[in-house]
């Protein structure tokens, strides 16, 4: 049976792939479980293989492509078989609506024709090519001129002397990040702000350098504990742990806590699963262990799916405080900032105490203010009385 | 006016600067009673006598050295090579000592030598006999190359050559000895380095030299007659060559197309299609279209060696490829050439 090379979809967001390179070319010869093509999607490049042994046939996407989530790409034949007449071409994705990627129209236009347009702010696109092959030449131009009825598009500013500009395209990564945080951005946020005060959560953490250090030789960040942390709380109000689908919210029974990390080019969210039923130890291994995984960027799908609710720090850039914008499909995310000595007033003195502002915004359409209120209110507790997570 | 053969005007040329300039002789194989393979210089002996019209041996090498040595030392020689397909014989001369002692010693020592030869096909005379090698040649610093295709020109190009300093490879059209044209009677030159516009037109530049001039010409007044309006330039001198000649055309018309007899790969239209691509390009409203012999030697076969040197026709279909028009015969006679012999 001749078998379809399907791109497949490694995480629920994805809706398209790049194929980076083939490693079989029409007509080889693959065994199962041989590499095919190696695809490049949000995060990830992944080694897509071959389900069956047989003969790599009808190849229609090359290196560089970008294609839809479940699109057949090729088939696999037996010798003698020979490939369905019309593949099926997407729809393998369960539910999704797939749009045929927009191919870019190469235009076919003399360059004096290109120079004309030029002048002129013509789409070369929308003039009809009278030359050879179908190549727009002057005449073509000089007619859209003239007719006026081609839709010119906004002329390109010259590029002032000095200005130093230059046009980078976007990569896979920087490109999923545009679209998905355009997207978010029309989800309802709002945001609350509290500030809490980490002394406690200090001494904890100095008590428990030693401890966790000799035992895995990892340093415990104020990040770790605040993983820990913002489990408890969303255990404390289960309600935080939500999404929202068409016509209803989603409870999350798990708690997966994504962590925004940054690597070059970007940044990517790898997630620590069952955070809530992890040890400070286990966390911080695990946290350790994915950072440095997304710094060299092999993460798997698996690490990076699924999250619940998202933790952003930057406090280390010595940020004082800022809002994020949801990761979707959650319905919060935490921002945190720096800490920093502050006067502050504690039984009507002035004293100095080692502060940290965090910002959760929230989207309005599955939570409200007092949800958000009480979770924070249960995350300062855990921070300012670390004993709680003896409990 | 006077109608000269392109032979006869050549031949006057040198009669001129002989006159002009005891310093000038010349040099070959057969050249004095035999008046050359193609009598150019037929009669010349007997004005001139020896000494100035030499016989030499049939050795390209010495016949070049010789006349190099003559012109370091303040003669003004003008060789016959036969035919150009002998001109490898000299190559050592014309390439390594000729093109570079001017520039070796500093501009010190002047070089005022020319090398007269000819090319081209059409006399059914084989792969020997009929090749076109001005690419060689232009690719040589230090080199001038001159390849003129009216009687006018070959004059008024010849005695700039011999007045010229540097080494001039000059070479000539065998199967343009015999055609006439207008020449004047009173003395005139052609200035080295500048093209002619041998036609005006809106719609084709098309470049061409030597014998495919003539072709070039019949084929635009047919295309004229189909409302196409085909500008020709000749550059005559290739070396140094007339850019801004072919460049203004170009830019006028929006297409260009090089035809030559020589062959295709390597040949000089690589080199102008290059020179329009760099300074041009975004004047070019088409493809620039080359023209030329197939790449192969000249078959002995007639139908053949009529067959692998561009026509009329091919000059016709390529026009019409150029400017999108559907493909048609040619409505003009083709000549018949090395066949009809």
């Amino acid at each position: 049976m001749a078998l379809a090379v399907i791109l497949p979809k490694l995480d629920e967001a994805m809706r398209t792939g790049r194929i980076i390179k083939w490693m079989k070319k029409e007509g080889d010869w693959v065994e199962k479980g041989e590499v095919l093509f190696e695809l490049e999607t949000e995060k990830v490049t992944f080694e897509v293989e071959a389900e069956e042994s047989g003969i790599l046939s009808s190849v229609r996407a090359k290196a560089g492509d970008v294609v839809p989530v479940g699109a057949t790409i090729a088939f696999i034949l037996q010798p003698g078989e020979k490939a369905p007449e019309v593949p099926e071409p997407v729809g393998r994705a369960k539910g999704e609506v797939l749009q045929p990627i927009p191919k870019e129209v190469e235009v076919k236009a003399s360059p004096l024709a290109r120079k004309i347009a030029k002048e002129h702010n013509i789409d070369l696109s929308l003039v009809k090519g009278t030359g050879p092959g179908g190549r727009i030449i002057r005449e073509d131009v000089l007619q859209a001129v003239e007719e006026g009825k081609v839709v010119t598009t906004p002329p390109v500013p010259e590029k002032p002397e000095l200005a130093e500009e230059e046009i980078v395209p976007l990569s896979s990564m920087r490109e999923i990040i545009a679209s998905r945080m355009t997207e978010s951005f029309q989800v309802p946020h709002f945001y609350q702000t509290v500030e809490v005060d980490t002394t406690e959560l200090g001494k904890a953490r100095e008590q428990l350098i030693p401890l966790i250090e000799n035992k895995t030789g990892i340093r415990l960040s104020i990040t770790d504990l605040l993983i820990k942390m913002v489990a408890k709380a969303l255990e404390d109000n289960p309600s935080m742990n939500c999404t929202y689908v068409d016509g209803a919210v989603k409870l999350f029974k798990r708690i997966d806590i994504g962590l925004v990390t940054a690597v070059e080019g970007g940044l990517v969210v790898p997630v620590i699963h069952q955070a809530n039923k992890k040890s400070l130890v286990e966390i911080t291994q695990a946290r350790a262990e994915l950072v440095q995984k997304a710094r060299d960027r092999k993460l798997s799908m698996e690490e990076m799916r699924g999250s619940t609710f998202t933790i952003s720090n930057m406090g280390m850039f010595g940020i004082d405080q800022f809002s994020a914008i949801l990761q979707p499909p959650e319905a919060a995310i935490l921002a945190l900032g720096r800490i920093a000595d502050k006067a502050v007033v504690r039984d009507s003195e002035i004293v100095i105490r080692p502060m940290m502002v965090l910002t959760l915004s929230i989207d309005h359409r599955v939570l409200d203010g007092v949800i958000g209120a009480n979770f924070l209110q249960s995350l300062r507790n855990h921070i300012e009385n670390p004993g709680d997570l003896l409990l | 006016m006077r109608e000269l053969t392109y032979r006869e005007a050549l031949r006057e040329a040198l009669r001129e600067e002989m006159r002009r300039d005891p310093l000038v002789f010349l040099l070959g194989e057969d050249i004095a009673e035999f008046g050359g393979v193609y009598k150019v210089t037929q009669g010349l002996v007997d004005e001139f006598g020896h000494d100035r019209v030499r016989n030499t041996p049939l050795a390209e090498i010495a016949i070049v050295g010789a006349a190099l040595g003559a012109s370091l030392v303040g003669m003004r020689p003008v060789a016959e090579i036969m035919y150009i397909d002998f001109s490898p014989i000299a190559m050592e001369q014309i390439f390594n000592q000729v093109a570079k002692l001017r520039y070796m010693t500093g501009g010190m020592i002047k070089v005022p030598l020319v090398i007269r030869t000819q090319s081209g096909g059409g006399i059914s005379a084989a792969a020997h006999h009929s090749q076109c090698w001005e690419a060689l040649y232009i690719h040589i610093p230090g080199l001038k190359v001159v390849m003129p295709s009216t009687p006018y020109d070959a004059k008024g190009l010849l005695k700039s050559s011999i007045r010229e300093d540097n080494p001039v490879i000059f070479i000539e059209g065998k199967r343009l000895y015999g055609q006439t044209g207008i020449v004047p009677e009173e003395e005139y030159l052609v200035p080295l380095g500048k093209a002619e516009v041998r036609r005006q037109g809106d719609d084709i530049t098309i470049v061409t030299y030597s014998r495919s001039v003539n072709r070039v010409l019949k084929v635009a007044e047919a295309l004229e007659k189909d409302g196409v309006s085909v500008e020709v330039i000749d550059p005559r001198t290739l070396k140094p060559l007339d850019e801004d000649a072919i460049l203004n055309s170009v830019k006028k018309t929006g297409r260009a197309m090089i035809v030559h007899e020589a062959c295709l790969t390597g040949g000089f239209g690589g080199e102008i299609a290059a020179i329009i691509a760099e300074k041009a390009f975004d004047h070019l409203d088409a493809p620039i279209k080359r023209v030329a012999t197939l790449d192969s030697p000249i078959p002995f076969n007639p139908r053949l060696e009529d067959y692998v040197i561009p026509n009329e026709h091919d000059i016709w279909a390529a026009a019409l490829e150029l400017m999108g028009m559907e493909a048609r015969e040619y409505p003009g006679e083709i000549a018949v050439e090395a066949a009809a012999r």
